[in-house]
């Protein structure tokens, strides 16, 4: 028996001089720490980039419901990377109680499921909700129906051990993944100024701002291949789907009689995507269907920023991250014009520095974020 | 709790420390087989354990009791209610919604709605396995060629045995249950043989098997997709893909059992390198095989043994059922009936002296043997498409586009990349096929042993497909 078990000890040691090297490769890059610990030193520190997730995953969903635990925030965004451009600064004075979750629900499941614990006391209820309606919570078989998101954190692919073999092999084999990655990606430094998008970390769209921010380049993105290939959010065909919208107007509802301000965004499309999806009768018999339904929630009493594309703003195709993906001063274009349009009495939308973000508005230089400076603008398609 | 998860491997370890710490006493050992067993089966639904445990308790009692009685007609009367009882359940949570779904049509014609008639339940992991090494227990009981067990814990123990609990090998009650009831002293070598043969199936399912799935499972999903070529090497990756998978189970299985000092059954004997159709059957799953030829073939058989056509039809029904063992979809159906049907030049030969000459002739002669393994080997990947497609419409169009699609040339560079790794193996397993276990390497000189050991744990480490893939026959 000794003997067997010293033998076999000697194969052990390569395997474990293996998994302190990689644990070291992934200690370095900044991939050794499960969520709860990253959030943990997010709160205490805005120096590092402890977030990379470039191996495990982001686990967006679960990173997002446990920051809002800690949280607690008074200003919620609920919805998916369409509401991510709303910022903490719109909210003034209330941007320090703010916080986006942006991509954490994904379904009217999520949203139910969402509200239930806002009101149930598991999560903190907060005073105002922005939630973003985009039309795949009306749409039938929407694929992200499947999509429900899970926050507990015994789910982190960290603690998963196939995936931990996976990180370490990837980190063993792939030298690019062993560089150290500049602080201003991912969860990084440019994830720690603030509360919104971006500044919780997220890497969605980065690639476009990437571009943006080299070159001035506006990418329309993959929304016109994904229509005309009748996949993801523009099946083949589009049904209205009657009891989810019922089931999204409940939720609401159940908000707002419990005293929570809500605002519901109906998210902007590029006018180059909406001209040509509007040429398919598929989609504008869905489209009309849409709108009725914002139109329906605008009679029911709800306050709702209503579909728009650039131009019904004297914007263009340049204030858009993508073809669905507003950039930050479209959105606060809509946010402000809603207000001034439609003032409240309402306890906190009634604060809101309006004045003071259309000033900002005004002093914006690029027409896709408030802190970049302009450049000469091209396009590629 | 697959064997090639981190759970496992916890497990084991934790496993062989506390069952070896008690070596001298067989009591606690058995205890301690018993409760890793139901741990480690309960870990994939506790609801399981129930129905093993029904299972073992119905064979246990009624075991003892045809061995009690002396008559005939009592003692049929007990084999049939322990077969009616073990098929039963077996039927109920594998071929019930199968069985409902073949008669939908008749059903409807007589007015009767089908629909509501369908089970939802789900299919307990490894039962058509710890189902048939119960039944072997009461079958050899009733047989006389069996003394039951009294001890209520080894007999358990035996059904449960967590190394070949889910996907076998099959275990007969004569071989395992007196190595339960036996002492055990550990065993250097047979620890050392158990330990290369764990290490051997981890890189076969790691390093080969798994990866290979990244191919076979597109090619199988949409066949239209891939050139003709392409889709006939599906069906060789396929083959090759299951051997390893379930080969690779059978290495742990029967490696983890030696280092707790016992010696589990060969499952597999280099079935790639057969030159025949009865030849491979004669290495493939040899613990199911020799089952059914034992319990039902013989039997059968036996009744008009000089007649072709009935050793043709016992031969047909035999693959037919371990077609249907497989699964409940008539693709398994005709898998067994196709290869029974390639069984008719060997039953023909026993009639016929020139036919066996034949036949010993292109199996034997170095020139031409090469030759018969290479048909055989395409026939086999053709054949076992009906293994892995999920209904014969798919099959129809697989085998559609075998002979018909535009590109018949066309092979992309994965399969190029595979093909010197999937060959290699094949080499190696080629040269190994006349040592008692397929990775039998002990007579090596060490440096190259060890260096063979180390360079397969690099070769899993930095190389193994880590994916949730579980081994293809749990689904069995």
């Amino acid at each position: 028996m000794k003997k067997f078990l010293i033998k076999s000890t000697y194969f052990f040691i390569p395997i474990l001089l293996y998994v302190v090297a990689t644990q070291y490769l992934l200690y370095r890059i900044k991939e050794h720490l499960p969520i709860v610990t990253i959030i943990d030193k997010q709160q205490k520190s805005e120096e590092e980039t402890y977030y990379n997730r470039i191996l495990y995953g982001n686990a967006m969903n679960m990173y997002k419901y446990n920051t809002m635990l800690v949280k607690k925030p008074e200003v919620l965004v609920l919805g998916q990377s369409i509401v991510l451009c709303f910022r903490d600064f719109f909210f003034k004075p209330f941007n320090a109680a703010f916080y986006n979750t942006g991509l954490m629900i994904r379904n009217i499941s999520d949203l139910e499921n969402i509200s239930n614990q806002l009101l149930d006391g598991t999560l903190t209820k907060p005073r105002y909700i922005v939630f973003g309606l985009d039309h795949s919570f009306v749409l039938e078989h929407a694929g992200l129906d499947n999509m429900s998101f899970n926050p507990s954190i015994w789910d982190d692919p960290y603690f998963d051990s196939k995936k931990q073999l996976r990180a370490m092999q990837q980190v063993a084999l792939k030298s690019d993944i062993r560089e150290v990655p500049a602080v201003d990606i991912g969860y990084g430094k440019r994830g720690m100024v603030g509360n919104g998008y971006r500044k919780d970390g997220s890497c969605n769209n980065k690639w476009e701002i990437d571009l943006f921010t080299n070159d001035s380049v506006h990418v329309e993105g993959v929304l016109i291949e994904e229509f005309n290939a009748h996949s993801k959010g523009y099946p083949m065909p589009m049904n209205y789907d009657k009891d989810k919208a019922n089931r999204v107007v409940n939720a609401l509802k159940k908000l707002k009689n419990n005293n929570i301000e809500v605002l519901i965004y109906i998210p902007p499309l590029s006018d180059e995507f909406y001209n040509k999806a509007s040429q398919h009768s598929h989609f504008t018999d869905f489209w009309n269907q849409y709108i009725a339904f914002q139109n329906q929630l605008i009679s029911k009493g709800f306050n709702v920023i209503p579909f728009a594309t650039p131009s019904k703003f004297g914007l263009n195709d340049y204030s858009m991250l993508s073809s669905d993906h507003p950039g930050e001063i479209f959105v606060a274009r809509q946010f402000v014009e809603f207000y001034k349009n439609k003032p409240t009495k309402e306890p906190i939308s009634s604060q809101f520095d309006l004045q003071g973000l259309e000033l900002l508005l005004n002093q914006a230089k690029h027409p896709l974020s408030f802190q970049l400076e302009n450049k000469s603008i091209r396009t590629t398609k | 709790m697959t064997f090639t998860s981190f759970t496992f491997v916890l497990f084991f370890l934790i496993f062989f420390a506390i069952y070896w710490s008690f070596k001298n006493q067989l009591r606690i050992q058995n205890y301690l087989i018993l409760a890793g067993s139901y741990l480690f089966y309960g870990w994939w639904d506790y609801r399981f354990l129930a129905l093993i445990f029904a299972s073992s308790m119905i064979d246990y009692t009624i075991g003892l009791m045809i061995y009690k009685s002396n008559k005939q007609k009592i003692r049929n009367l007990l084999m049939g209610i322990c077969l009616l009882t073990n098929l039963g359940m077996l039927f109920y949570f594998k071929y019930y919604n199968f069985f409902i779904d073949s008669f939908s049509d008749l059903l409807s014609s007589m007015d009767i709605d089908s629909t509501n008639l369908y089970i939802h339940v789900i299919l307990p992991v490894g039962i058509s396995f710890y189902t048939f090494q119960t039944l072997s227990y009461s079958l050899d009981i009733y047989k006389k060629r069996l003394t039951p067990t009294t001890n209520l814990v080894d007999f358990l123990g035996f059904v449960s045995f967590f190394p070949q609990l889910v996907a076998g090998p099959i275990e007969r009650a004569s071989m395992l249950l007196p190595q339960i009831s036996k002492p055990r002293v550990f065993n250097y070598d047979l620890a050392v043989s158990g330990a290369r043969l764990v290490l051997y199936g981890f890189f076969k399912k790691l390093v080969i098997a798994d990866p290979l799935s990244l191919r076979v499972t597109p090619i199988f999903s949409n066949p239209e997709g891939f050139s003709s070529i392409e889709t006939i090497i599906g069906g060789m990756l396929f083959l090759i893909q299951l051997y390893l998978d379930f080969s690779a189970y059978s290495d742990i299985a029967i490696g983890t059992g030696r280092i707790l000092g016992f010696n589990l059954m060969k499952n597999f004997d280099v079935p790639l390198s057969a030159t025949s159709i009865p030849e491979f059957w004669r290495r493939w799953h040899i613990s199911l095989t020799t089952w059914f030829r034992d319990y039902l073939f013989l039997p059968v058989v036996k009744l008009r043994i000089n007649n072709f056509l009935w050793r043709l039809f016992s031969t047909i029904m035999l693959f037919v059922v371990i077609g249907i063992w497989h699964g409940a979809n008539m693709t398994f159906v005709c898998f067994g009936f196709i290869v029974g049907l390639c069984y008719t030049p060997t039953l023909l030969a026993k009639d016929f002296a020139w036919l066996k000459n034949g036949i010993k002739f292109i199996n034997t002669n170095v020139f031409v043997k090469p030759f018969t393994w290479a048909l055989n080997f395409i026939i086999m990947s053709l054949i076992i498409v009906l293994f892995r497609v999920e209904n014969m419409d798919m099959a129809g169009r697989y085998y559609q586009n075998i002979l018909f699609a535009e590109d018949f040339w066309q092979i992309d560079e994965f399969i190029h990349r595979i093909f010197p790794l999937v060959i290699g193996f094949l080499v190696f397993e080629y040269y190994m096929r006349k040592k008692m276990y397929c990775f039998d390497i002990s007579g090596w000189p060490g440096w190259l042993r060890h260096t063979t050991y180390l360079g397969m744990i690099i070769s899993i480490l930095l190389y193994g497909y880590f994916a949730e893939e579980p081994f293809y026959y749990f689904q069995f």
